[in-house]
């Protein structure tokens, strides 16, 4: 991915989360920037450094967070446990990556939750959104494990 | 398979700078509300394509309407025009072997039933439907018809004509079949149906005859189809018969639709 095509695809997945937090479907649809991390951890090669994950955060907080932290450290940690750890992420069990996923969404919403006032049925979403998240995951999985597979 | 291990110093280095880089982040946008301006702007700037498409669909959406609405107008006049071919076509079925000529002033205006006393209709004896008077017709009892078929009486005249139709029981009617079988009907309260006794011991009529009017009564013109005879049923003295006339005027069916005014 080209990185003008990263950020086109960036800003218009905060058009679509802003659409989505205006309609209220937000509660039940999976979290687009997460989606959007997991598809980079599968079509490059080499990740983004650890700092551009906290960048990539930041954005995120700066236009649907009140303060510029859940989005932030998310992606920081996300980054960190990325780039610190022995194994690529594709190598991972599909078990451990969908446990991944569900605790780094539950820690994100909770977040979220803690920092901004929603009107919104922000608890549903925190047991909804993990649940999305990773069956996001498993279809990723499931349609692109074959190409991962060739490239080893 | 693996990838390059770094060195536990170059981890602690990313974790401490990675930490001041957020708390940096966040003092200065917390300084200048970089959050809040972020976000107007985001609703700035997606508030110009939805207004432009919230529009677009509005405009198409009353487009859609007036479209609508003008074919269900042209399903209504065809409608309309269904409904009184099939009444000319009854009509000209039912004066195969007797053609009269119905001689009386029609008020050929727009008028048309506008609402049913459906309720009464059903249940008890009350037999009304209303007709519009767009036309300001004034009189006292006039003959009201739908086509060539008799409907009943007008009541009550002012800006809706109050109807009795011909099978409320204080309704009589003077009907004849073209056998020249001549009798008085009324209604009995049963919707669609008048009765009438045969008290002359004639038996100029079976199953099936259509009666007409016989103008007699002064109000209905002669010649307007009332109904067919449906049932015949002999008293107990077995000379007087009761015959069960069904009408052909069917208020169900007639909402909206145009009636003739008899003066």
């Amino acid at each position: 991915m080209i990185e003008a095509t990263r950020i086109l695809t960036f800003f218009s997945l905060i058009c679509l989360n802003y659409i989505f937090l205006s309609t209220s479907i937000w509660v039940w649809t999976p979290d687009l920037f997460i989606a959007f991390i997991l598809f980079l951890t599968t079509l490059k090669s080499k990740l983004p450094s650890t700092y551009l994950f906290i960048l990539y955060g930041f954005s995120i907080d700066l236009f649907f967070s009140d303060q510029s932290l859940p989005y932030t450290i998310t992606f920081f940690l996300i980054g960190a446990y990325l780039s610190f750890s022995n194994i690529k992420w594709i190598q991972r069990s599909l078990l451990e990556q969908l446990l991944m996923i569900v605790i780094t969404s539950i820690f994100l919403n909770i977040l979220l939750n803690f920092i901004n006032d929603y009107s919104l049925n922000i608890e549903a979403r925190i047991i909804l959104n993990p649940l999305m998240n990773a069956l996001i995951w498993a279809a990723i999985f499931m349609t692109q494990r074959h190409k991962w597979l060739k490239n080893f | 398979m693996s990838r390059n291990i770094l060195p536990s110093k170059k981890k602690i280095q990313t974790y401490i700078f990675g930490s001041l880089l957020i708390l940096a982040l966040n003092l200065i946008s917390n300084s200048i509300q970089l959050n809040e301006k972020a976000n107007k702007g985001l609703i700035n700037l997606l508030n110009i394509p939805s207004n432009f498409i919230s529009q677009v669909l509005q405009d198409y959406q009353e487009f859609e309407n007036e479209r609508i609405a003008k074919l269900e107008n042209n399903i209504l006049d065809l409608q309309n025009t269904i409904y009184e071919k099939d009444l000319e076509i009854q009509s000209l079925e039912n004066s195969r072997s007797y053609n009269p000529v119905v001689s009386s002033k029609k008020f050929e205006s727009n008028s048309s039933i506008i609402s049913f006393d459906q309720l009464n209709f059903n249940c008890c004896k009350k037999h009304r439907v209303y007709v519009s008077n767009p036309n300001n017709i004034i009189g006292d009892m006039l003959s009201v018809s739908q086509g060539d078929f008799v409907i009943g009486k007008t009541r009550n005249i002012s800006d809706q004509v109050e109807v009795r139709l011909l099978s409320d029981p204080e309704e009589y009617i003077s009907i004849k079949n073209t056998r020249n079988f001549f009798c008085i009907a009324n209604g009995n309260g049963e919707p669609m149906t008048i009765i009438c006794k045969n008290e002359s011991k004639a038996f100029d009529y079976e199953i099936g005859d259509t009666f007409f009017t016989t103008g007699f009564d002064g109000i209905h013109p002669e010649g307007l189809i009332v109904g067919r005879l449906k049932k015949i049923t002999t008293e107990n003295d077995f000379f007087n018969e009761t015959l069960e006339i069904e009408l052909f005027f069917n208020p169900f069916k007639s909402m909206n639709k145009r009636v003739i005014l008899h003066d």
